[in-house]
């Protein structure tokens, strides 16, 4: 590439990624990314004839990701996730103990069955009325928010439809569902489950042995909420918002536009009459989902198979709750599409430029045939990528890398898996990593939680690279079974 | 297929975490019908329509 369209290239690409972080006055993230690329391309640095191919990796990855935000829309706007909070102290059984694991697996599942963003939109609020509804004082909610932040993040690593850029890496690489899971999962397990035993240990005199064992149960000196008068129907409705600690501060404009953060979430109720509907969404979701594995291996698009699902759910409301599918549409990212088809465009380019080439090169040499080096080294070179510049862009950048080292294919394979877990474990190092970390600091700072990025980063320094080292570890031996 | 059984096997885990807990709800729903501390009762507020009542 000529020296003066490679600076174009590397100028986009810093705006973009500083634009997509700073999001100034809550821009959203796909007017950097979708005015980046149509410079690039007005210019002719990014050729129209690659668009093409180039929409043809982000377009499905994109479809699959809108069509699980979109389930999320429907299941939140029917009160699903509601009792969760509830839910979490029930089966706690009145120890602080359980109700940490219980967030863990919470957070985890959540991320599972949609994405690590919905996880967190979803996840922080139902955290932070549960803790506040348990009256726990601010340096014993640490444990279950941190707790909640980072393993709903990192579990986007083991099953790669749990995010964006794991979608598109894995097209890069042309790797199949079930195939990334078999070599991903238990990974990425280890690492998760190293995480939240960190920080378990690292917070144990702050979580309380004993807690209330109901939603219900009384405290002394309820808050204003609960003098308020008689508790009518809307507070049958709304079982785990009696008790607010955080006063509740009117959502803020610098929050991050996203459809699920001012929507039914804060308004909708739960309705044990709805329990067959309840069950019949959560019913389609995981079959949506693990349908995905099913039709993968039978060479069906996972994108039809994500858009069956959320329309199936919107039939179903319709039948039993007569609601059309207008909220969906005016409430779904649609502009998901834009931001992944033009940040891929960015990163082409400032890859096409050879702006890591030099970097490519010395990890080839590094690496040199040996699949113990590409773990290492790949995932050392994805955390950083990922703390400097965010994971969407890095985990793009590391795979196209990798296509060019030349690799054998299970050397090539392991460094691939390698950079998945460099961007969504090692990222977790500074919130600039991932953008859920991110969206979660606006949630907490929202409800007037003083969780600083200093805190931040003292937590996850002191958590986040055993996780990532166990990890490697892991996939290195748990990858060795199948070579 | 073996993720499909896994992912089976976790929404399993999933509703348990998130389904509406029944009695609860409908202990709820019976606390909100009980009318509160102070509300008009009716019996014992309209006393002098019933001035042969004990109390």
């Amino acid at each position: 590439m000529p020296p003066f369209e490679a600076l174009v290239a590397w100028a986009v690409f810093a705006a973009a990624v500083i634009l997509i972080i700073w999001r100034p006055r809550g821009l959203s993230e796909a007017v950097p990314a979708a005015a980046g690329a149509v410079i690039l391309i007005g210019l002719g640095i990014v050729p129209p004839g690659d668009l093409l191919d180039l929409f043809d990796i982000v377009g499905g990855a994109a479809l699959t990701i809108l069509s699980t935000i979109a389930m999320s829309i429907v299941m939140d706007g029917i009160g699903v996730f509601r009792w969760a909070a509830h839910n979490l102290v029930r089966l706690s059984r009145g120890s602080g103990v359980l109700l940490y694991w219980n967030v863990v697996l919470l957070c985890f599942l959540m991320t599972m069955f949609f994405n690590n963003d919905g996880s967190i939109l979803i996840t922080t609020p139902i955290l932070i009325r549960m803790l506040s509804m348990l009256r726990f004082k601010p340096r014993q909610q640490l444990p279950f928010l941190f707790a909640g932040a980072l393993v709903a993040t990192a579990s986007s690593a083991p099953i790669g439809v749990s995010n964006l850029a794991n979608l598109i890496a894995m097209r890069i690489v042309g790797l199949d569902l079930e195939t990334y899971a078999l070599y991903m999962f238990v990974p990425s397990l280890a690492g998760i489950g190293c995480i939240a035993g960190l920080l378990f240990v690292m917070f144990r005199g702050d979580i309380p042995r004993e807690i209330p064992t109901s939603a219900y149960a009384p405290h002394p000196g309820p808050p204003e909420p609960m003098r308020q008068g008689h508790r009518g129907a809307r507070s049958a409705e709304k079982p785990a918002e009696s008790l607010p600690v955080h006063p509740a501060r009117k959502p803020v404009e610098s929050l991050p536009v996203h459809p699920l953060k001012h929507g039914a979430a804060e308004t909708a109720s739960p309705d044990a009459s709805h329990l067959g509907l309840i069950r019949l969404t959560i019913g389609i979701v995981v079959l949506t989902r693990a349908g995905f594995f099913l039709g993968s291996g039978m060479g069906i698009p996972i994108e039809w198979i994500g858009i069956a699902g959320a329309a199936a759910l919107v039939l179903v409301r319709w039948i039993w709750l007569r609601r059309g599918p207008k909220d969906l549409i005016t409430q779904t990212p649609w502009h998901i599409i834009v931001f992944a088809f033009g940040i891929y465009v960015i990163v082409y380019a400032f890859h096409q430029s050879g702006a890591v080439d030099a970097a490519a090169d010395f990890l080839s040499r590094q690496i040199d045939g040996d699949r113990f080096a590409a773990i290492f080294w790949m995932g050392g070179w994805l955390t950083l990528l990922s703390v400097l510049m965010n994971n969407l862009p890095a985990v793009m950048i590391g795979t196209m890398s990798l296509t060019g080292m030349n690799l054998e294919t299970e050397v090539m394979q392991s460094a691939y898996m390698a950079n998945i877990l460099g961007s969504d474990i090692g990222a977790l190092l500074v919130p600039v990593g991932t953008l859920a970390s991110l969206l979660w600091m606006f949630i907490l700072r929202s409800h007037r939680i003083p969780i600083t990025w200093g805190k931040y980063v003292k937590v996850a320094f002191a958590v986040v690279p055993v996780g990532l080292v166990v990890s490697l570890f892991t996939l290195y031996f748990w990858t060795g079974l199948f070579y | 297929m073996i993720f499909f059984v896994v992912m089976m096997a976790a929404g399993l885990a999933f509703y348990y975490l998130v389904r509406p807990d029944i009695p609860a709800a409908k202990a709820d729903a019976q606390l909100a019908r009980t009318p509160a501390f102070g509300q008009d009762q009716g019996g014992l507020v309209n006393r002098e329509a019933t001035p042969d009542a004990s109390v």
